[in-house]
């Protein structure tokens, strides 16, 4: 059946374009030195374990959890920080827009196959296209800019009209000057 | 071993009666969050639609209070990423509701819901021919002469390029509030959509547009910790009922991704973030260049301390092009966010933005 085959196509493709996803990403890896794990953990450790020292010699105490819960949000801002490092780098922007264009890559004839699909299927059930739902949606706005151009020539004639009565009556008051 | 006295031991035995409480509070809070992690209820300040075009509405605020301030404010959000109802959370949390009982005349320009039909909209579109009639329209339903542009986030550049366009435009003040303008300094997303990085293209070219799952994806991972922080706060705070109606507003906005057309985003990224022509004096839109020194009624521009979606310096780079006279920066603690909602927010960024605003409003 074409629908089997075509699905089992996708399947393949995707199956492809993961492990070319695994492939280009551990050549990045390779290239560029591994950090030093410890150095990420230690400063977690080493600030842990100063409360729970402190901890040990207070006793029991609700405090406790406070202070468990400020080691956890420091343990958090450390990985947050060396996370933000990391990814400021342009090894990184380098990896990840390769990454990105690799996932377009696959995606994008994927996503072109699926629109084929849906279009044909909407129309096997006599639905309008999302083309066709994009061009009515254009046809009004365009009806619509149309409206407000005329909407703006309405006002610049209701304004003339306005300043030429306002310059009758100016000119009329004038002309019957004082009364006597 | 500690030696302990009696008031101590009832002390300690109080505070350990308090966790258990909140621990019970905890237990009880966390069944209801996972069963129902968002509100509904958010954007609930009254208001009227005024004008639509496309996609696009101008929305007025219906008044709390006496308008005691003759310049109305229109405030002009990020186009797509996210839904403006982080303007108005909920009652007591909800910046315009703020802004209305502190007596403006409070307007949003809701850019819309995107879908594939707009994927033609462009930059040009929005400066040159959303905003000039919502302005218009603004200034028709308020009977004003005079208006005040309010723009966050992306907003804030797009209002500032309409009034460098627009010098003869009925704007009073303008503020931006963590807008971008100086694109060199703008973080993480500056080096990562970098044109030897990102081909922008060919994005726009599978997708049609920037599907909401991508800006999603883009945003967490600027602040990959960001999950763990809040559910860490959560569970520490599930005990607090306010903190839990606050925090299902909050996801419901944070959840509420917003596709960005097609043409918009290659504009944005191309002109704005690759090619930095906004501060360049660069930029072209409608055919005219925009020269932000063109802008010279009064100017305020709001940066967060720890914003890495709009950095201080990228902020305030605005302050620093104007030939306006009147023109000041405040630089806020806390993040992006933070300015517009929260406690913090709600004590701070606020009241400096209304106290700005009020005495430049008459």
């Amino acid at each position: 059946m074409s629908t089997t085959s075509s699905s089992e196509e996708m399947l393949a493709q995707w199956k492809e374009s993961m492990q070319r996803g695994i492939d280009a990403w551990l050549s990045v890896l390779g290239r560029i030195p591994q950090p030093d794990i410890s150095q990420f953990w230690m400063p977690f450790l080493t600030q842990g374990m100063v409360p729970f020292s402190q901890m040990a010699s207070q006793g029991g105490s609700p405090e406790l959890l406070q202070q468990w819960k400020r080691c956890v949000d420091q343990g958090i801002e450390a990985w947050s920080n060396a996370l933000e490092k990391a990814m400021a780098t342009e090894t990184f922007a380098s990896a990840f827009g390769k990454y990105l264009d690799q996932y377009l890559d696959t995606v994008g004839p994927m996503h072109k196959e699926m629109k084929k699909a849906g279009e044909a299927y909407l129309k096997v059930l006599g639905l309008p296209s999302r083309a066709q739902i994009a061009e009515m949606t254009s046809q009004m706005s365009w009806v619509e800019s149309r409206i407000e151009e005329l909407e703006a020539k309405i006002e610049q004639v209701l304004a003339g009209l306005a300043a030429v009565q306002a310059a009758l009556e100016k000119g009329a008051t004038e002309n019957r000057g004082p009364s006597s | 071993m500690v030696q302990w006295d009696a008031g101590a031991q009832q002390d300690l035995l109080k505070r350990w009666q308090e966790e258990i409480a909140r621990h019970g509070k905890r237990m009880a809070n966390a069944m209801e969050v996972s069963l129902r992690p968002s509100e509904n209820q958010v954007g609930q300040t009254p208001r009227d639609l005024i004008y639509r075009k496309g996609k696009a509405r101008l929305y007025r605020y219906r008044r709390a209070a006496e308008v005691v301030h003759a310049v109305p404010v229109l405030m002009v959000p990020n186009l797509g990423i996210s839904r403006p109802t982080i303007f108005d959370l909920q009652p007591g949390n909800s910046f315009i509701e703020y802004m209305v009982k502190q007596g403006f005349d409070f307007f949003l320009l809701d850019w819309g819901i995107f879908g594939e039909e707009d994927n033609g909209l462009t930059v040009d579109d929005c400066v040159v021919g959303i905003l000039p009639i919502m302005v218009k329209k603004l200034l028709q339903a308020s009977g004003a002469s005079a208006v005040s542009l309010l723009g966050y986030c992306m907003g804030a550049p797009l209002s500032a390029c309409y009034v460098a366009l627009r010098p003869e435009s009925p704007v009073r003040n303008l503020v931006n509030m963590a807008g971008p303008i100086d694109f060199e300094h703008a973080g993480l997303f500056s080096t990562w959509m970098n044109q030897r990085h990102l081909d922008v293209d060919k994005l726009v070219d599978t997708f049609g547009g920037v599907p909401a799952d991508l800006i999603r994806a883009g945003f967490k991972l600027l602040k990959p910790t960001a999950d763990l922080s809040t559910y860490t706060n959560l569970w520490w705070n599930l005990w607090n009922d306010r903190y839990v109606r606050s925090f299902k507003a909050l996801n419901t906005w944070a959840n509420a991704y917003v596709p960005i057309p097609g043409c918009f985003f290659k504009q944005w990224v191309g002109d704005f973030y690759q090619g930095n022509k906004l501060i360049a004096g660069e930029l072209y839109l409608g055919g005219r260049r925009v020269d932000l020194s063109q802008i010279a009624c009064s100017v305020l521009a709001v940066g967060a301390e720890t914003d890495f979606i709009a950095p201080p310096a990228c902020v305030k780079a605005l302050i620093d092009v104007v030939s306006s006279r009147d023109k000041e920066y405040f630089e806020l603690h806390g993040g992006h966010i933070s300015l517009i909602a929260g406690r913090q927010a709600s004590k701070v960024a606020w009241p400096a933005v209304s106290g700005w605003l009020g005495p430049r409003s008459q």
